[in-house]
């Protein structure tokens, strides 16, 4: 029997194990309390406990039969969205708003390679605009547009 | 008398709220948005909401669920424009608009599929409106009588149901539900103060953001799955025009009853919870084809089986405001987010709702059928706009979805650390999206978890602890033992399956 449901077999295995995790950290940490008076811990550790039979409820018939494969991840589109976040969040305070938009867009375009440079600009232009219109003046929500790097050198200028 | 005089009071309360400037604006952006996104493939509802959750904290309540609102339903709108032109469906509770509407499409019947469609839609939501203005006063009279017992079974009842019917796995739903309460709990306790799983982290002492949450298993997770899948429709544009949206006398004959029934099932479904638009559409559809009289003609463009439908689905959106509304029991995943925006102004959901916040209440149910005039406006005479927006590549989109997200949630704390946590949740979600694991019942729990506790934890001081006070009171017990009839059949059906899949490993 080589047929199995590997996608529910983990599903089940991380159920179970978040769920055992949870109820022992909860009745190791915290006060259980009495029933009528429960304490902190013992709504968790209950939930722990019901996670883990519910992860096992999961597995186990997953064992005994074909499931379907598990997708390959798409490690680029990944890759690349995870950058684009990163980036805007270590940009947004020094460079402001409208060069962290240019940088999300330009990165994350990479995720997938239908658009061209000049597609990414006219995007990244756009919507660089378009959020500082949104964002700053719709909403008025303080985001200055160009951050202190910008008024620092203009005023060695 | 008092009940019929005391609605028309509230009704142009309502009205006088819903016709403010800034209430109009913000509803018709939201059904604006909510058109756009239901017609454009790869985008829907759900990653609209999260998106906007962060605005809402610059809004006033009523504008926020104003908007949001306008969102969910406008959405369901676009939906059946994408269904019936592409054969893929813009929101799932148009999918089965696919099975007819495709085919008239194919017909050279467009501009009549839409027309109509817009016309059951429009009508579907008028009936739910109805229902939900007779309905909600009567429903609070009744439900101030819960105690902590009641509520804490309703919320039960809720999760498994909204788990367990609408999913692919009901075992791994309910999973994903227990595992969204208990990210829920993190942060202080609330009677103790206790900080529970921070880990000493003090941004994690007032909990998981739940904007956080959303964006990251809803906005970044579903970027990166769809960036490579979702592919761009192409509609010749020019074909549909006004006048080839004029149905004949024989459509119109046709859709009267399709419309009514559908409006009935919808409003049922839609107010209860774990069912909505989705399983509503797909009754609906069954139904006119049994009960019609040349059967053989439904999957070939027979115009009763996209009227009751969207009809159907249009009714559920806006009774599906019922149950959250007036009990504060959200019963889909739209539903949490709503009461999430509401929880973030700090208005307390639930039955003294409606008399807390009267012209909030009022004036959120009027606003619906403003949007609902809105988007016929917008589905009719500007249908060509819609059918151009459908060939938008997904290319073009998902960058403005991320900048949304980034700017989003930075702007909530002003906290470069924030999109950081976002992108984390985004990875995380993304990996249970590959495991088939659904992120639509964890945020369920999630908003519900904190209460659930609550209540729980109430019931049991008040009952002294007796867990048989969940079914010693009457409407506790109805509910609990409703609970337990489908944990069984979840049980059952957990191990049925891979008999079943077994089967037929065995006989392929």
């Amino acid at each position: 029997m080589l047929a199995r449901d590997y996608q529910d077999i983990i599903a089940g295995a991380i159920f179970a194990l978040i769920g055992a995790s949870v109820a022992i950290w909860s009745w190791a940490n915290y006060p259980l309390g009495s029933i009528t008076h429960m304490g902190p811990g013992a709504f968790p550790a209950g939930l722990g406990v019901l996670l883990m039979f519910i992860g096992v409820l999961v597995m186990l018939p997953a064992f005994f039969r074909a499931g379907p494969s598990i997708p390959m991840p798409d490690f680029r589109a990944f890759v690349f969205v995870a950058l684009a976040l990163t980036l805007f969040s270590f940009t947004i305070r020094w460079l402001g708003l409208v060069p962290a938009i240019i940088l999300v867009v330009m990165t994350s375009v990479l995720a997938d390679s239908k658009l061209g440079i000049i597609g990414s600009t006219i995007l990244a232009v756009g919507l660089s605009i378009a959020g500082w219109l949104i964002f700053s003046v719709a909403l008025g929500i303080p985001l200055q547009a160009f951050g202190q790097v910008w008024q620092t050198w203009m005023f060695w200028q | 008398m008092t009940y019929l005089g005391g609605l028309i009071d509230n009704l142009s309360l309502g009205m006088n709220t819903a016709l403010s400037l800034s209430n109009l604006y913000y509803c018709f952006f939201g059904v604006l948005l909510g058109t756009f996104v239901g017609v454009l493939p790869g985008i829907g509802s759900l990653v609209a909401l999260s998106l906007l959750l962060p605005i809402t904290f610059h809004l006033p309540a009523t504008e926020a669920i104003v908007m949001l609102a306008g969102v969910y339903y406008g959405s369901t709108y676009g939906g059946s424009t994408a269904s019936i032109l592409l054969n893929l469906p813009g929101t799932p509770s148009t999918a089965v608009t696919c099975l007819d509407g495709y085919p008239m499409a194919k017909q050279g019947r467009a501009g009549v599929a839409l027309f109509m469609t817009t016309i059951a839609s429009f009508f579907g939501a008028t009936v739910g409106i109805m229902v939900m203005t007779l309905f909600s006063p009567l429903i609070v009279t009744f439900a101030l009588s819960f105690g902590p017992a009641e509520y804490f079974a309703m919320m039960v009842l809720g999760l498994v149901a909204a788990s367990s019917i609408a999913t692919g796995s009901p075992a791994k739903g309910i999973g994903m539900v227990v595992l969204g309460v208990i990210v829920g709990l993190i942060g202080s306790d609330l009677e103790t103060g206790q900080p529970r799983f921070t880990f000493g982290v003090p941004e994690l002492f007032d909990g998981v953001p739940l904007v956080a949450v959303a964006m990251g298993l809803f906005g970044v997770a579903e970027v990166i799955y769809s960036v490579r899948v979702v592919k761009p429709g192409h509609v010749d544009s020019k074909s549909i025009t006004l006048r080839s949206m004029i149905p004949t006398r024989d459509d119109v004959r046709r859709s009267v009853m399709p419309l009514i029934r559908g409006a009935g099932f919808g409003s049922f479904f839609g107010a209860l919870p774990g069912t909505g638009g989705v399983i509503a559409s797909f009754m609906s559809y069954a139904v006119e084809k049994k009960v019609s009289k040349e059967p053989e003609r439904f999957g070939k463009g027979a115009i009763e089986g996209i009227m009751g439908p969207e009809s159907a689905n249009n009714a559920a959106d806006q009774t599906a405001f019922i149950p959250t509304l007036t009990l504060g029991i959200p019963g889909n995943v739209v539903m949490a987010l709503m009461l999430g925006a509401l929880t973030i102004h700090g208005i307390v959901p639930g039955p003294q709702l409606m008399t807390k916040e009267p012209a909030l209440f009022w004036g959120v149910l009027m606003s619906f059928w403003i949007g609902n005039l809105l988007l016929l406006i917008l589905n009719i005479p500007l249908i060509g706009l819609w059918v151009r927006i459908l060939a938008i590549p997904y290319h073009w989109l998902y960058p403005a979805v991320l900048m949304f997200v980034a700017i989003g949630v930075y702007s909530v704390n002003n906290s470069p650390v924030d999109v950081i946590i976002v992108m984390v949740l985004g990875a995380i979600g993304y990996g249970m999206r590959l495991l088939d694991m659904q992120p639509a019942p964890l945020i369920l729990g999630f908003v519900l978890g904190p209460l659930m506790e609550e209540n729980f934890r109430r019931a049991m001081l008040i009952a002294r602890g007796d867990f048989l006070v969940f079914f010693q009171r009457p409407i506790s017990g109805v509910l609990m033992t409703l609970t337990f009839v489908l944990v069984a059949y979840v049980i059952y059906s957990s191990f049925n399956q891979s008999r079943v899949r077994r089967k037929a490993a065995k006989a392929a």
